[in-house]
């Protein structure tokens, strides 16, 4: 619509600088005329009237009547002798752009017998002697000039007198309407091709992406960064959602992280290494994926530290999670995310589909998969596992990731790189959560 | 139909009125802006009448009419024939001419055209808004090495040609007077005018009475010496005057300035250039003898005397005149000259 638009309003603008400078611009003449008037064959211009147009002059004259038409240009003196007594006409001025003013001298009609004719007078610098119609130009000269129009031969009546002089014309619109005019066409065709390219592929060639040192992360509480906090995850059903951690928020998440065997590596700016890139909330959930926590891990991303402050009473984690939590699921979930509407939508992960029938997660305590019947089971099964997992990234790693999480300085920043339980991480984690942009296109 | 619509409608609410008022505003605005716009309406400004009047023709205009005359000239002489000569000639230059194409043809072509070569070496262009308009024309040396011609152009009125009303021939040895450019003119003099040691018409009475009577003339001191033309004048009565004495008659010649027939232009010096036309009447009378009339004389009597008459008791020639003369302004040492002189038998008459 833009687009036309400006094609229309540069197409105009050209058009109409064009046309000021064509069809518009004024004439490159100045013409004025005299109608025949008055009685007599005689028509004179007052002196100054030939020059004050410029130079030089046409003069041109038709004939009314009879065949004959004669011009002369002779010194003011001279033509005024020259018509003596007879009637003539005598043009005194411009009474517009194209007209002229007139005065009639000697209004009795002319006498009897041939009209004069002034052809061939020693007196005329300049004539010229046409039938019906007569021009010459002049380029004046000091002095007082004037032309002398007749009518001669057989019912001869005054002539018709022009004159015209050239006039230096200007286009000022001309340069500056074209170059505006250009642009605007070339960029409403230019923004016209483009929406024209993309209605033929089908759809945008293109979708933002926000990168930067910042790695995506897909958390099962984290706030949708592109998306907006639109898209809550529905705590209940999938802790997974696709999204983006803030530094500090992967640091928190890396810290705990008990397991090693980071599927990916990522490099963190600050931390050297490589690290467990499974950074991500994992270690929250690796926390409590020991014990009944892990459902936890689906607690709306934003505060996983709260859970982990609830972490004691797992018992109760059961319910804030959706029952249907498992660890298993949360493995697949994350890959799955795809794009949709401009935004990632955390793919739900089918828990009971996907989970189980993905990875290894079975070796996990997960493997329980059932999702209804898991939450419980999850609480018996988890159980061991914990302990033998981790046993030191639990309590205290979890206060420090909330901390850390919430920017508190974390007295007890443990070494990322454990190599504990990479498993745990795998699976708890939208490790994934690098990936999503790999498996979305 | 709206309220609104019907109001803006109709005629009569304050709504439509206030409309035509700011509408009213609105164009006499545009009117105004545009008005503005446009370029204002060239006026005439006449160059200023000049205080002294410009030359009455250009030096291109003279060569044209140079050339017209000339055209006409070349065509009658080629006809030997005046038929339509007097569109261009007229004066003394019209009466000569034709008594000359009379006498070339009597005497085929024993006496020929005087040579009138019209190409410019000088102008003298009157500033004038006047008329008669006189110009003077020194021409280039005609073809037959004769001296040059000082030609009178003259235009009688406005509607009227320029003519050559006269030519003469410039006098062994003179040197023309300054004049002025072209460009400029040389203001015209009346006969009678103040500011030269004679008056124009003065000085052609006075040459003609020097003419007459020789260095009696109580005028023959104004005159500069020598006067090829004055003494080619008092010469050519010697035969004549031998004649009568011989044959019991008389022989007078009468030299009478043309009226109105002077012209005059100023010269740098404050002089003037002076043309007249002149007739000169030689009256022979013969008693108890006769003599026998030559062709070239019979040839201008218009038929009335056939070559070769016996003539038994006068004969009478008329001889048309142009002189020219340089006026010194007035207090000048310097004395009239003869610049040149033109003398040609126009008429004879005899019995």
């Amino acid at each position: 619509m833009i687009a036309a638009f400006l094609g229309v309003l540069g197409l105009v603008t050209l058009g109409l600088s064009v046309a000021s400078a064509t069809a518009w611009r004024a004439d490159d003449t100045l013409v004025v005329s005299a109608p025949a008037s008055g009685s007599g064959t005689l028509v004179v211009t007052a002196p100054g009237v030939l020059e004050m147009g410029g130079s030089p002059v046409t003069v041109t004259a038709r004939a009314h009547g009879g065949s004959k038409v004669v011009l002369a240009i002779g010194r003011e003196h001279d033509v005024t002798a020259w018509v003596g007594a007879d009637p003539h006409t005598v043009l005194t001025g411009l009474a517009s752009l194209h007209a002229m003013t007139t005065t009639s001298v000697g209004a009795e009609p002319a006498t009897a017998g041939p009209a004069p004719d002034p052809e061939g007078s020693d007196m005329w610098i300049e004539q010229a002697t046409g039938v019906r119609t007569a021009k010459l130009t002049w380029t004046p000269v000091a002095g007082r000039w004037t032309v002398l129009a007749a009518g001669a031969g057989d019912g001869a009546a005054a002539p018709t007198v022009m004159l015209s002089w050239p006039q230096a014309v200007s286009t000022p619109w001309l340069v500056p309407g074209v170059g505006v005019g250009s642009i605007l066409l070339l960029l409403g065709l230019a923004w016209g091709l483009r929406l024209w390219l993309q209605a033929r592929r089908g759809g945008p060639d293109w979708h933002r992406t926000d990168t930067g040192a910042v790695p995506d992360l897909a958390t099962a509480g984290g706030s949708m960064r592109e998306s907006g906090a639109a898209i809550a995850p529905d705590p209940g059903l999938d802790d997974a959602p696709t999204m983006i951690l803030t530094r500090r928020q992967m640091r928190a998440a890396a810290a705990p992280a008990p397991r090693t065997a980071p599927r990916l590596t990522l490099r963190l700016r600050g931390e050297g290494g490589e690290r467990g890139a499974r950074a991500s909330s994992l270690p929250r959930t690796g926390a409590p994926a020991p014990d009944p926590a892990a459902p936890v891990a689906g607690v709306p991303a934003v505060a996983p530290a709260p859970v982990g402050t609830d972490a004691p009473t797992d018992a109760d984690a059961p319910a804030v999670g959706a029952p249907t939590l498992t660890p298993a699921p949360i493995e697949d979930a994350p890959v799955r995310s795809r794009f949709s509407a401009g935004g990632w939508i955390p793919r739900r992960p089918s828990t009971t589909k996907a989970g189980p029938s993905t990875e290894a997660a079975d070796g996990d305590p997960a493997a329980p998969t059932t999702p209804g019947p898991a939450a419980s089971a999850a609480r018996a099964l988890p159980v061991p596992p914990v302990p033998a997992v981790k046993p030191p990234a639990a309590p205290g790693s979890r206060a420090d990731a909330w901390r850390r999480a919430w920017g508190f300085p974390g007295e007890a920043a443990t070494g990322p790189d454990d190599p504990v339980g990479p498993d745990a991480d795998a699976d708890a984690d939208p490790p994934d959560q690098a990936q999503p942009r790999k498996d979305t296109p | 139909m709206t309220a609104p619509e019907r109001r803006v409608l109709g005629c009569g609410g304050r709504a439509p009125r206030r409309l035509r008022s700011v509408g009213a505003a609105v164009a006499a605005g545009a009117c105004l802006a545009l008005a503005g716009c446009a370029p204002a309406l060239p006026e005439p400004h006449p160059a200023a009448v000049a205080a002294v009047p410009p030359p009455a023709l250009t030096i291109a205009q003279t060569d044209r009419l140079l050339g017209a005359i000339g055209a006409r000239l070349t065509a009658a002489d080629t006809a030997l024939s005046a038929a339509g000569l007097d569109a261009r000639l007229s004066g003394p230059a019209l009466a000569s001419r034709t008594a000359e194409y009379a006498v070339t043809s009597a005497t085929a072509g024993a006496k020929g055209l005087t040579a009138l070569q019209l190409n410019a070496q000088a102008l003298v262009v009157p500033s004038t808004q006047e008329w008669p308009r006189t110009e003077f024309v020194v021409t280039e040396q005609p073809d037959d090495l004769t001296s040059p011609r000082l030609l009178v152009l003259q235009q009688a009125s406005p509607r009227s040609e320029y003519t050559m009303w006269g030519w003469a021939r410039l006098l062994p040895g003179v040197k023309m007077p300054a004049t002025a450019t072209p460009t400029i003119g040389s203001s015209p003099l009346p006969a009678d005018a103040a500011g030269l040691i004679a008056s124009p018409s003065d000085v052609v009475a006075h040459y003609a009475d020097v003419l007459l009577n020789g260095d009696a003339s109580a005028y023959a001191s104004t005159f500069a010496a020598p006067d090829t033309y004055r003494a080619s004048i008092t010469g050519g009565r010697a035969p004549l005057a031998q004649v009568a004495a011989q044959a019991n008659g008389t022989f007078t010649e009468t030299y009478t300035p043309t009226p109105d027939q002077t012209y005059a232009l100023s010269t740098a010096d404050g002089g003037a250039l002076v043309v007249t036309a002149m007739s000169t009447a030689s009256a022979l009378t013969i008693t108890g003898a006769s003599l026998r009339l030559p062709a070239e004389l019979a040839a201008v009597s218009g038929g009335a005397l056939a070559p070769d008459a016996e003539l038994r008791n006068a004969l009478n020639v008329t001889y048309a005149d142009v002189v020219a003369f340089y006026v010194p302004p007035a207090g000048s040492k310097t004395l009239i000259q003869v610049l040149g002189a033109e003398h040609i038998r126009t008429s004879v008459t005899g019995s």
